[in-house]
């Protein structure tokens, strides 16, 4: 308990910017959603053959995955807050519309009547009489699309617009639970916030203060926010996990000094955004089929800060007990696969759109490695996999291996998020292996004293041996023989971009972004 | 002052009112009267153009109101209707001073016509004004009904079964309150009833129509005297 409060007390600053910034996403989206949706809705409680068209319009954007809307936003509106808002928008927007065509509906004929026969003009029955009416109905859709809203902004921070996402995807990438909750809590408490206010709205009907209120603070947000987008020098983009590791963000700052604007973005965007040129530099893996398919290069660590990530099988004891002969096939892709060869895989995978399966397929026939599947009769062994290609493609040539040279069955659970989830599901017996990579076992799962980190990185071996001794003192699991690749942290550039500003090393980045 | 020519209505293919024509003098109480669904509150609601009517045109002091733009039409016709339709969210005082709000009077000439009408009807400033429509009987609904009908000083009055809500006892109790009013004598008012007893205490002529038509008009005397049918005699029960 205390660490935490220790941790909320050192990320003081950071909090309180991220729960602005979340905030200010949150409000600014319901607010255009509520100077949008509202109008919607009249128009279609007065002309109720669109309220088809339009409910349906507005349903069909909130079955969309929140990642998925994030994700078109990127070609049509870059990453940042504004891609950010508008995916906001659009889920706020059903909840308000319906609200307003229903609470409009409800309103009784008879009153309607009766204001029209008092001499009211359709706007003065509109203003006087329907939107009050209607208005606890009203708010109670603002109420809903307010507290969606701030659980779906967390998401915000995969396309670099900030928010509580950055605390809660950096600590889930970097196993810190403190992190994690220093994002979760606030959020949550927002949405309560958010919805007491709400509720006090609804029950006092002090509506036109009310909005005005949301109107005002919306304006002024975004007066902030248009005042602090400014242009500038290099931009990076940076994953929440290499944002807050020793072997990333903070490493480059430690010993190359490097000081440069820099935005928190997700991997599986990052590539495109900096692609479409809205980043400069960001941080990749050095197996990435992307590197390949965007024509990147990767600048040398010429004062070698990140690790060797060497992959290997991170097993169970107690499985290579039980089936004597998992090991060796296992063991059997070992020194197998280069980098450039997984790169090749990985770019198969990802840009040439195999799947996972043929690409496994494919590259153990070549090895002479690939048998058809056996009996399977003799038991299960349960794989698990982050998410992302290469673990996809690992998982494949280790279920082929088992099928194809010993009886034992195969079930695997692919797309566990992250190092911390999948590490979970491994010690708490759902899983019995998965890939992992030795620079990941080391700084995440570890965590050792800092000389004791720089003492080790500079070998492959010496991490391998550390972790393989540690892993096994500590969890009794054990890390088999490498696959032969390094997917290490690197930092990358568009080739273009790199050879007209001459940066090859990180210490060239340096020296051009920090005065 | 209101003249009536050979209004028609139709809803889908039901012919709701036919030929309807009368004229209404100043100072006039004309009631339509006639079973649920003869067309009278369709004929009613055609007079402020709460409906517009399919044939014929209605008059008023020698225009024709379809070229008056309704909003300003129906200020000038105070509006009663029978389950009240008052505003829930306005209160008493609120509600009788929506029309001279609507035609921009000054706050306190509002205010002291909301109180003058309020106590007429039985109703005090200090108790009521600021009471909600749900926190008063079905009587007091339909008296603050009236003065927010009444309270622009409307030289016509449009009255949709004013009373037909109420129990008989507050129905007839509010009725003769009603009818002692000086503004009941003032005003020209077309009054929807079902209610034959109700027509004759209040009418200066009646209009007795049935499927959407006029089946006689004339004085209450003239009704009882000289009815026209089979139809009249059995609906005033003679």
């Amino acid at each position: 308990m205390n660490e935490f409060f220790e941790f909320l007390q050192s990320q003081s600053g950071k909090l309180a910017q991220q729960t602005l910034t979340h905030i200010n996403l949150t409000l600014i989206s319901v607010a255009i959603a509520i100077a949008l949706g509202v109008p919607l809705g009249i128009l279609i409680a007065r002309r109720p053959r669109l309220a088809g068209v339009v409910l349906g319009f507005a349903g069909v954007m909130q079955t969309i995955p929140s990642i998925a809307l994030l994700g078109f936003m990127i070609p049509l509106l870059g990453i940042g807050p504004q891609p950010a808002i508008v995916a906001l928008f659009l889920y706020a927007l059903l909840p308000i519309v319906r609200n307003t065509y229903t609470g409009i509906n409800g309103v009784d004929p008879t009153v309607k009547e009766a204001a029209r026969g008092m001499g009211m003009t359709g706007n003065q029955v509109l203003f006087r009489v329907e939107l009050p009416l209607s208005m606890p109905v009203l708010i109670a859709g603002i109420r809903t699309a307010t507290v969606i809203n701030v659980g779906v902004a967390t998401l915000a921070a995969y396309i670099a617009a900030g928010g509580l996402g950055e605390f809660i995807f950096g600590g889930i990438a970097l196993n810190n639970t403190h992190m994690i909750l220093a994002g979760a809590i606030p959020a949550a408490l927002l949405a309560l916030l958010f919805d007491f206010l709400l509720g006090r709205l609804q029950k006092r009907l002090k509506w036109r203060l009310g909005l005005a209120a949301v109107a005002g603070i919306a304006v002024l947000f975004l007066a902030m926010l248009l005042a602090t987008s400014s242009a500038g020098k290099l931009l990076a983009g940076f994953t929440p996990e290499f944002m807050g590791r020793m072997d990333g963000y903070l490493g480059l700052k430690k010993v190359y000094g490097l000081n440069m604007r820099n935005v928190v973005i997700n991997d599986a965007v990052m590539y495109q955004a900096m692609h479409e040129s809205k980043l400069d530099v960001i941080s990749g893996y050095s197996t990435d089929g992307r590197i390949k398919a965007f024509d990147l290069v990767t600048l040398e660590d010429d004062k070698t800060i990140f690790p060797p990530y060497y992959a290997a099988p991170l097993i169970r004891s107690g499985i290579l007990e039980q089936y004597p002969g998992l090991e060796s096939t296992l063991n059997l892709l070992a020194g197998r696969i280069s980098d450039s060869v997984m790169t090749l895989l990985n770019y198969q995978a990802d840009f040439l759109k195999k799947s996972p399966e043929n690409v496994a397929r494919n590259f153990l026939r070549q090895q002479g490695l690939y048998r058809p599947p056996r009996r399977g009769n003799k038991g299960v062994v349960r794989i698990g996999s982050k998410i992302f290609t290469e673990q996809y493609i690992l998982v494949e040539m280790y279920r082929m291996l088992i099928e194809g040279h010993t009886d034992l069955a195969v079930s695997s659970k692919t797309g566990l998020g992250g190092t911390k989830i999948c590490f979970d599901a491994l010690t708490n017996n759902q899983i019995d292996f998965y890939p992992e990579y030795t620079g990941t076992g080391l700084l995440v799962l570890l965590q050792p004293p800092a000389d004791a980190i720089t003492r080790l990185v500079q070998h492959k071996d010496s991490v391998y041996q550390y972790v393989q001794a540690q892993f096994m003192q500590q969890y009794n699991l054990r890390w088999l023989r490498p696959i032969g690749f390094n997917n290490a942290y690197a930092l990358m550039m568009q080739r273009k971009k790199a050879d007209e500003l001459h940066v090859h090393t990180i210490s060239d980045l340096a020296k051009i972004t920090t005065p | 002052m209101i003249e009536v020519r050979n209004l028609g209505k139709t809803f889908g293919n039901v012919h709701a009112v036919q030929q309807i024509s009368f004229t209404v003098a100043e100072g006039e109480n004309l009631i339509l009267l006639g079973t649920s669904g003869c067309g009278k509150t369709t004929t009613l609601k055609m007079i402020n153009r709460l409906l517009d009517p399919d044939e014929g045109t209605v008059l008023l002091n020698g225009t024709d109101t379809a070229t008056i733009p309704p909003a300003r039409l129906r200020r000038g016709m105070g509006y009663v209707l029978q389950h009240t339709g008052l505003f829930p969210h306005y209160t008493v005082a609120e509600n009788i001073a929506v029309v001279p709000r609507l035609q921009h009077w000054k706050k306190e000439d509002v205010r002291a016509r909301a109180a003058a009408l309020m106590q007429k009807l039985g109703l005090t400033w200090q108790e009521h004004a600021h009471m909600y429509p749900h926190q008063l009987s079905g009587g007091q609904q339909q008296r603050v009904g009236l003065a927010r009908a009444l309270a622009a000083d409307p030289p016509v009055l449009l009255m949709d079964e004013p009373f037909g809500a109420l129990d008989p006892i507050t129905r007839n109790r509010i009725r003769q309150e009603f009818s002692e009013l000086e503004e009941f004598r003032k005003k020209t008012i077309i009054m929807v009833t079902h209610d034959v007893q109700e027509a004759f205490a209040l009418a200066t002529r009646v209009c007795l129509m049935d499927k959407g038509r006029i089946v006689q008009m004339g004085t209450p005397e003239e009704l009882q005297q000289r009815p026209a049918n089979e139809f009249v005699r059995a609906f005033l029960k003679l």
